[in-house]
């Protein structure tokens, strides 16, 4: 069983040698045992070691190599050079209690070091008994998989955002299949999926559409939907003035305008403005309060950005804007949301910019219906909603091609307060402005290669990870290192590939009776 | 060929006389146009009736108008919808089918697991079916095991009714309303007729004939009134197997809606206010609806003395006078109200209001209201007439203990 042995080291730094024959690999948990209670501690990096002095393994190795001394060995070889391995300390458990706290005192010297197995995590079980668990994978030991769930409080964790950063192809995608679906099964989150991809729903592969309970949880919006699934437009009337000033570049003088034809109608202000007439107006004349030189430019700045074109007085929409339907599709999503649905919306046939403004619709009316219901007390009883952002930098900080200060941001930086999460994914998180990513209370950090994004991560990370950047940068598609707030320690994790989760027995088959229907 | 499509007449709605008066008149304005237009069917597309089972009042006059246009050899087809629905299938829709006044289109069997609706053949050679409606389109499940081939394949001109609203075209009053994506509507149908959403619309989509919502033949509800003000239904031609649908809209009186704003005003401020109003409109024999919204400054909001105004009102000849205070309140001291249709409504409603009080742990609010509701099923069974006081006791004790999962842990004691 054992598999090494203390033998120096400090608080971080502990120094453990490898029994011949074993192998501790980087991200191995070892466990060191003391009477009432046992350490989890982590491989983070590996070295020789050798009793045999420089010189002599330098003249070996050469005679080696040149051919000479084919029977020249070390007495006792598997004494006198041997792997040493350093370990961090992860972990304490009390025996008693089975209650885990951070480590604040050093293995007994000289302890001998096992494997972790899975009774030694029954502690997660015990600790994490309460409803509304959020299972993202198993708990990982260097590239082995053990039999204990990693799971976070679901609805505190979504509310605190997570982020999900790593390299291309690493499998943020699947991560986040992986708890929509989990997500589908319980009733504490509404959760947003913009899809640019759409690789979410399942039109034609295995999808979330397979949950079984699919049916009643999960919502879809297209362009071009599925039977059964919604189309994805929204009537202009929808459009406030400050969804377009939050993803457009106006001047001041725009701006007013957009108000001002806003006050004058609320329901057809776009509509009006957008189809004012300007042919026998001069540049400098005035129609009610704005100059005609300010309408002329709005409108073809917005009859660009929404693809509006008119026709003998009737306006046609490129995009998904139209003036004949999507009264109620904004509410509709965000009443789902409350009702604890996932919605997913297929953004693949839309333009980045349009993608954007949609979702900044819906989030915009989720936040305010939120702070509305906290000012009314009645926050409590709503679940969380969590919004899932494929390149959340698109959104958030200096390079973000929308507004600073928008929707996405505010929700960055004071969403917990309204029980209003996102769900970051990117491969940069380091052009996310350090205090946004710092609120971020968890993060599920996969595969991510480039040594700046790493930096970034290791600094913002809720736990100690300075000694996990080679841990890090080796990570595998499927592992993951979970560090949040919500843990006692960075938690080495397994990602289950989506494809395996989805549940192979048929949907769940609904009633039977045709309420209404004369059946024959 | 012409037939007319008709929807949410709501026989049976308000408890005005005026307005329920209306009501029948709006039918059966939609009834005698049809005649005169020499229609070869009449589609109702649900909500015939305001409830299941209608008064008789109200029942015998729309009865008689059905048989005249049956007299006149017009086939009436309907389908069920959220209102004229009952949980046991009794409704007055099947009695009018027995009496051979009309024919109910939703029809289905069940067919390799799939729901599989069958046409009904119109004289005229047109095929019709359709799908019930319920509230909270709870229709939707069925709509999903729909054998939607069957239906897109069937040859000739056909005709879909249903009474669902549509995600994509509903009109933002009734957001808050149930819907259905559309695109659970079978493709390659001529014609879809619509009920439920009380506003008028016409819609294309691809692969789809026009889909179209009558609206009511007369608003149901103040809001409605004071929004159209009158209902209406189609007159649909057909030509060359295309569909055109034509408005009819069926005014029966003016409608006047005023809308008061009492914000930070006295009660004889508001009241004067409305007089002012209500003195330049010619209400004769016409609607006068007067809301009331904000926050009085200061005195109760019973001191404006409204029945005198619908009095005043009723003596110029008004028809009737709605008057929506719902949303005026004062500083004074606070009320506690709750908006609801019926009294089911307004139990669910209040419960909802309260339920948060009650602390039971692991329950959810969700869980919390079932329970309360189980409750109060199980203490609003009355004595059966061969049951002894003492039974009935032990009985209603029995089944309260056994909702609140209580009765192995009372077993002893009792
Ligand atoms: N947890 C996992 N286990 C096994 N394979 C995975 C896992 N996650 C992703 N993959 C594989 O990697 C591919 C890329 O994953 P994806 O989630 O699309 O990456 P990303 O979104 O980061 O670009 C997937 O198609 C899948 O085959
Ligand atoms: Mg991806």
């Amino acid at each position: 069983m054992t598999v090494g042995r203390i033998f120096k080291g400090e608080f971080d730094e502990i120094y453990v040698r490898q029994k011949e024959g074993k192998e501790i690999e980087i991200g191995d948990l070892l466990v060191a045992e003391k009477k009432d209670e046992y350490s989890i501690l982590q491989a983070f990096n590996l070295f020789y070691g050798s009793q045999i002095p420089e010189k002599v393994k330098t003249l070996m190795a050469g005679m080696k190599l040149e051919g000479y001394g084919k029977d020249l060995e070390f007495t006792d070889p598997e004494i006198s050079n041997y792997i040493t391995a350093k370990l961090k300390n992860l972990v304490t458990v009390n025996k008693e209690s089975n209650k885990a706290v951070s480590p604040k005192k050093l293995p007994q010297f000289f302890s001998e070091l096992r494997r972790i197995q899975e009774k030694d995590l029954e502690f997660l079980e015990s600790e994490e008994k309460k409803k509304n668990q959020l299972r993202i994978g198993k708990i990982r030991s260097g590239s082995k998989t053990l039999e204990a769930d990693v799971q976070l409080p679901g609805e505190e964790t979504l509310r605190h955002h997570v982020l999900i950063p790593a390299s291309t192809g690493k499998g943020k995608s699947n991560l986040v299949k992986v708890i929509a679906y989990e997500l589908l099964d319980k009733d504490y989150c509404g959760f947003l999926v913009l899809d640019p991809h759409d690789e979410y729903y399942g039109k034609t592969s295995k999808g979330l559409s397979d949950h079984p309970k699919a049916d009643k949880k999960l919502e879809m919006y297209s362009t071009n939907p599925p039977p059964g699934e919604n189309t994805l437009v929204v009537h202009l009337s929808q459009l406030k003035p400050r969804n377009l000033t939050e993803v457009m570049d106006l001047s001041d003088a725009q701006n007013e305008a957009l108000y001002a034809y806003h006050n004058k109608d609320k329901k057809k202000w776009l509509e009006n403005l957008v189809k004012e007439d300007m042919k026998d107006i001069g540049e400098d004349e005035f129609k009610g309060e704005v100059q005609a030189k300010t309408i002329s430019v709005l409108q073809r700045k917005i009859r660009a950005y929404l693809g509006i074109e008119e026709n003998n007085g009737r306006l046609s929409c490129r995009s998904i804007f139209k003036t004949q339907a999507g009264e109620s599709t904004i509410r509709n999503i965000v009443n789902s949301l409350e009702n604890g649905k996932t919605v997913v919306i297929d953004t693949s046939n839309l333009e980045n910019k349009v993608e954007l403004l949609v979702g900044s619709m819906i989030a915009g009316r989720a936040f305010s219906k939120y702070r509305n219901y906290k000012g009314r007390g009645e926050l409590s009883e709503k679940p969380v909603i969590s919004i899932v952002l494929e390149e959340a930098p698109r959104v958030i900080g200096v390079n973000s091609s929308i507004r600073s200060g928008n929707t996405f941001e505010k929700i960055a930086r004071e969403g917990r307060k309204f029980k209003i999460g996102l769900t970051a994914i990117t491969q940069l998180p380091s052009v996310i402005p350090k205090e946004i990513l710092a609120n971020m209370n968890t993060k599920i950090i996969l595969g991510t290669e480039m040594d700046t994004e790493r930096k970034s991560l290791v600094e913002s990370a809720p736990q100690d990870l300075s000694k996990d950047d080679k841990s890090i940068a080796s990570l595998d598609i499927g592992e993951a290192v979970v560090t949040s707030t919500f843990t006692k320690f960075a938690v080495p994790t397994t990602i289950p590939l989506f494809e395996n989760i989805v549940d192979e027995k048929q949907k769940e088959k609904t009633q039977k009776s045709y309420t209404g229907l004369e059946m024959e | 060929m012409k037939f007319a499509h008709i929807a949410d007449c709501h026989i049976g709605a308000w408890s005005e006389p005026e307005l329920s008066e209306l009501v029948l008149k709006a039918f059966s304005k939609a009834i005698d146009e049809s005649i005169e237009e020499d229609v070869d069917f009449i589609l109702i597309s649900g909500d015939l009736m305001d409830t299941s089972r209608p008064s008789t009042d109200v029942l015998a006059p729309a009865v008689q108008k059905l048989r005249e246009a049956k007299q006149k050899g017009i086939r009436i087809y309907t389908i069920p919808g959220s209102h004229d629905y009952s949980p046991t299938g009794k409704t007055m829709l099947k009695v009018l089918e027995a009496a051979g006044l009309t024919q109910n289109v939703a029809k289905a069997t069940k067919e390799q697991g799939k729901l599989k609706l069958k046409f009904t053949q119109d004289d005229s050679g047109t095929k019709i079916t359709g799908m019930p409606g319920r509230t909270g389109a709870l229709e939707i499940h069925d709509y999903k095991e729909l054998d939607r081939q069957s239906l897109e394949q069937e040859p000739g001109f056909k005709i879909f009714m249903f009474h669902s609203a549509l995600q994509k075209y509903k009109p933002e009053i009734y957001s808050q309303m149930a819907g259905v994506p559309v695109s659970l509507l079978p493709k390659n149908f001529d014609y879809y007729a619509g009920g439920h959403v009380h506003k008028k619309g016409v819609y294309n989509e691809r692969d789809r004939g026009p889909i179209v919502f009558t609206g009511s033949t007369f608003p149901t509800n103040y809001r409605e009134l004071e929004k159209f003000k009158k209902g209406g239904f189609y007159i649909v031609e057909v030509e060359d197997g295309e569909a055109k649908p034509d408005w009819r809209p069926i005014k029966l009186c003016d409608v006047f809606p005023l809308k008061i704003n009492a914000e930070n005003k006295t009660p004889q401020e508001v009241e004067k206010e409305i007089r002012q109003k209500t003195s330049k409109i010619d209400a004769e024999k016409n609607l006068v609806l007067i809301r009331v919204e904000g926050t009085l400054r200061k005195g109760k909001t019973t001191q404006i003395s409204f029945n005198k105004i619908k009095e005043d009102l009723k003596e110029k000849g008004a028809r009737a006078i709605k008057i929506n205070s719902r949303e005026l309140s004062t500083k004074e001291y606070e009320e506690v109200k709750v908006e609801a249709g019926n009294r089911t409504e307004l139990e669910q409603k209040v419960m909802e209001n309260n339920i948060q009080q009650f602390e039971l742990e692991k329950y959810s609010k969700q869980q919390k209201m079932e329970l309360a509701q189980n409750i109060f099923q199980v203490l609003s069974e009355e004595k059966g007439e061969e049951e002894t006081n003492n039974e009935y006791d032990q009985k209603i004790v029995e089944n309260t203990l056994k909702t609140l999962g209580l009765k192995e842990e009372l077993e002893e004691y009792l």
